[in-house]
C-alpha cells in the first residue's frame, strides 16, 4: 500500500465531505480562471481588432485613464504623417452608445480611400464621408436585425446602414463604423480622436521603426504602443486586472480555508488513529506527509474540476452578447496556471497546520481521546 | 542501570491534573531479553501509564527510559525504536475500518526498507502466523473481535520486534477468544524468543508468564519470577 493510497482510503471513508471541499476549491479555481481569461480577453480583443483593421501602431495620449475615453487633437495626426516613414495614420474616436437598449461601441475613422477599401464588407457598401452613412458588423446587424437600407439611432442621431462588415474578431463584428467627421459630430467631440493608428513604410527595417516611433513619442504629448499593449496604460484595463486578480485570490484563499476546516475536522475525529500511527512506528514526519497529501489530493480535484468549471463558464460568457460581443473569451494555459500555481500551494499550506495538530500531542493522549 | 536488560524503566515518575494524581512514583523495572512478565494491579495501579512511558508514547515527569543501557528521550528516537524493535497491542484493537487486515498490517511496514511486494509477502506471513490466511481480504467489520485482536497482534509483530506489549489484549473479548489470543501471545513469545510484558487482570494468565509485576498506587509492589515465593 502506497501513502497516496492510505490518503485516498481516508478520504473516501468520509466522502460527501471531500466531494464538498472539492466542489468548493473547483468554485474558486473556476472563478479564477474565467476572470484571468475575462482580464486577458478584453485586452487581447482590442489588440486583435485593431491588429485586424492595419493598425501596425497605436499613438495615444498620455496620461489617458481609458482608451475609448482619451482625447487627442486631430491635428497632431498632420504631424505624425508628414513624418518621413509613416504610410498611413488615421485618427480614430471610439464611443459607447445606446440604441434599442444595447450598449453600441461605435468608432469613427479618418482613412484615406485605400485605408476605406480594405474594409471587409459582406454587403452594402462603404460610407460616404459627407453623409450620415454607416457600417455595422455582422453579429450587431444579426443582433438588432439590421441590413443595407436600414437605419439606427446613434447619439440621438439617425445614421443610414450602407454596409455589413465581415471582421474576425469580437469587438469589430460588434462594433458600428462611420466617417470620423460624422462621429465627432455625434459624440460632440469635434477636433478629437481616442488615438492614432499608425502604419509605416513596408521598406523600413527593424531599426528606423524603432526610431520613427521613439521620435513620434519625444517630440508630442503621447505614448507609442503596440496594439497588443494598447491597454497598457489604460486604467480601466489595470482596475478591472485588479478585480480580477484580487477576486481570483480571494477565491483560492476560500478554497483552502474551507479543505483547512475539512482537514481539521478529519484530524479531530481521527486523532486515536493517529495515535495508533504513532505507536507503531509511524514518524511525525510521516504522518504530517499523510495528511499533506491528503490535502493535495483534494487540491488535484479540485484544481481538475475548477479548470473544467472555468472553461465551461468562458464558454458560457462568451455566448451572451453583453459580453462574447465585444470580447473573445477562450481561455488558455497561462490562464488556468496562475490558478494552479497559488491553488496546489495553498491546499498544502492549509493541510499542513491540521497536521501539525495531528502530531503535537503525546501518541499516549491522542490514544485517550474519545 | 544494568546494560543486560532490553528497556529499563529508572525512577519513573508520572503525574496527571497538574500533579494531583499520580501515576507513577519512583518506578524502576527492567524487562531482559526473551522474557515474559506479567504487569498485574487493580485499575488506576498504573499499568497502562508504564506500558506508555516504556514504550514512548507518553513522557515521564522525572527518571528516564533505557534501551540497552542508552537513554531514549527525544521523539525521533522513540519512533525509530517503535519501528523497529517495539510492538505494541492495544486493548482496543486501532485497526482503520476501511482497510483489509492484510491493509492494516502492511500499514506497519509503510515508510521501511521493504518494497511494496516484500510488505505484501511479509503482511500476509503475519496474518498466517496468526492463523489468519484466509481472512487477508476482509475488513474489519467483518471479523470477530477475537479476529481483530489478532490482526492487531500481526500489525505488532510484522516488523519481528525484539519487545512486545500487549496492554489487556483480551479485555475486550469474550473467555474463548480470550484464551486463543492469550495462547498465541504467549506461543509466539516461546517459538521467536521475544519479550513479552503482558497487563492483564486474569491471575491465571499472569501465572503462565515467567515474572509477574504487581503495581498499586504508582509503586511496585511485588516482582517475582514464577516458582519463587512472593517478595
Amino acid at each position: 500500500m502506497t501513502m497516496a493510497g492510505l490518503a485516498f482510503s481516508n478520504l473516501a471513508r468520509r466522502a460527501a465531505r471531500t466531494l464538498l471541499t472539492v466542489l468548493g476549491i473547483a468554485l474558486a479555481v473556476g472563478t479564477a480562471v474565467a476572470l484571468l481569461a475575462l482580464a486577458r480577453g478584453v485586452a487581447e480583443s482590442i489588440g486583435h481588432g485593431l491588429d485586424e483593421i492595419g493598425a501596425e501602431f497605436v499613438v495615444a495620449p498620455k496620461n489617458a485613464t481609458g482608451v475609448l475615453s482619451a482625447r487627442l487633437p486631430e491635428a497632431i495626426g498632420a504631424r505624425i504623417a508628414a513624418m518621413d516613414g509613416v504610410e498611413a495614420v488615421s485618427g480614430e474616436l471610439y464611443a459607447f452608445t445606446v440604441s434599442e437598449d444595447q450598449s453600441i461601441l461605435v468608432g469613427g475613422w479618418s482613412r484615406d480611400p485605400a485605408g476605406w477599401s480594405r474594409t471587409p464588407l459582406l454587403a452594402g457598401r462603404l460610407p460616404d464621408v459627407d453623409r450620415h452613412e454607416i457600417l455595422v458588423g455582422d453579429i450587431l446587424a444579426e443582433g438588432l436585425g439590421l441590413a443595407p437600407g436600414k437605419e439606427i439611432d446613434l447619439f440621438d442621431e439617425t445614421f443610414e446602414i450602407v454596409g455589413i462588415t465581415g471582421y474576425a474578431t469580437a469587438m469589430n463584428r460588434s462594433m458600428a463604423i462611420m466617417p470620423l467627421a460624422a462621429m465627432q459630430e455625434a459624440a460632440l467631440r469635434e477636433g478629437q480622436v481616442s488615438f492614432f493608428t499608425v502604419r509605416l513604410k513596408a521598406e523600413l527595417d527593424d531599426a528606423a521603426r524603432a526610431r520613427l516611433r521613439a521620435e513620434i513619442a519625444r517630440d508630442l504629448p503621447v505614448v507609442v504602443s503596440d496594439t497588443q499593449e494598447v491597454l497598457d496604460h489604460d486604467m480601466n484595463y489595470e482596475i478591472l486586472e485588479a478585480i480580477s486578480s484580487a477576486v481570483s485570490l480571494v477565491a483560492l484563499v476560500s478554497g483552502a480555508v474551507s479543505l483547512l476546516a475539512t482537514l481539521l475536522i478529519s484530524v479531530q475525529e481521527r486523532t486515536r488513529e493517529i495515535g495508533m500511527m504513532a505507536a507503531i512506528g509511524w514518524s511525525d514526519g510521516r504522518i504530517v506527509a499523510l495528511i499533506v497529501i491528503e490535502g493535495v489530493l483534494i487540491g488535484l480535484a479540485g484544481c481538475t474540476l475548477g479548470v473544467v468549471i472555468g472553461v465551461l463558464a468562458s464558454g458560457l460568457f462568451d455566448s451572451l452578447p453583453a459580453i462574447g460581443g465585444f470580447i473573445s473569451f477562450t481561455p488558455r494555459a497561462a490562464d488556468m496556471a496562475l490558478p494552479l500555481a497559488f491553488a496546489l500551494p495553498l491546499c498544502a499550506a492549509g493541510a499542513a497546520y491540521p497536521a501539525w495538530r495531528a502530531v503535537r500531542l503525546m501518541p499516549a493522549d491522542a490514544l485517550r481521546r474519545a | 542501570m544494568s546494560d543486560e536488560s532490553l528497556l529499563s524503566l529508572a525512577g519513573v515518575r508520572r503525574a496527571f491534573d497538574g500533579g494531583r494524581i499520580v501515576a507513577l512514583d519512583g518506578v524502576d523495572l527492567a524487562i531482559g531479553s526473551g522474557e515474559s512478565v506479567a504487569l498485574v494491579g487493580r485499575s488506576g495501579s498504573g499499568k497502562s501509564c508504564l506500558v506508555a512511558i516504556a514504550t514512548g508514547l507518553d513522557k515521564p515527569d522525572a527518571g528516564a527510559v533505557y534501551w540497552r543501557g542508552r537513554k531514549i528521550s527525544s521523539r525521533r528516537e522513540w519512533a525509530a525504536l517503535r519501528r523497529q524493535s517495539i510492538g505494541i497491542v492495544f486493548q482496543e484493537f486501532h485497526l482503520l475500518p476501511t482497510l483489509t487486515a492484510q491493509q492494516n498490517v502492511e500499514l506497519a511496514l509503510m515508510g521501511g526498507r521493504a518494497d511494496q511486494a516484500e510488505q505484501r509477502r511479509a503482511a500476509a506471513a503475519a496474518l498466517d502466523r496468526v492463523g489468519l490466511a484466509g481472512r487477508r481480504d476482509n475488513l474489519p467489520s467483518e471479523m470477530s473481535g477475537g479476529e481483530r485482536q489478532r490482526v492487531a497482534i500481526a500489525r505488532a509483530l510484522v516488523r519481528d520486534p525484539l519487545i512486545l506489549f500487549a496492554d489487556e489484549p483480551t479485555g475486550n473479548l469474550d473467555s474463548v477468544n480470550a484464551e486463543k489470543v492469550a495462547a498465541l501471545l504467549l506461543d509466539l513469545q516461546r517459538e521467536r524468543g521475544v519479550s513479552l510484558v503482558l497487563v492483564t487482570h486474569d491471575t491465571e494468565l499472569a501465572e503462565r508468564c515467567h515474572r509477574i509485576v504487581r503495581l498499586s498506587d504508582g509503586h511496585v509492589v511485588e516482582d517475582r519470577r514464577m516458582g519463587e515465593n512472593v517478595t
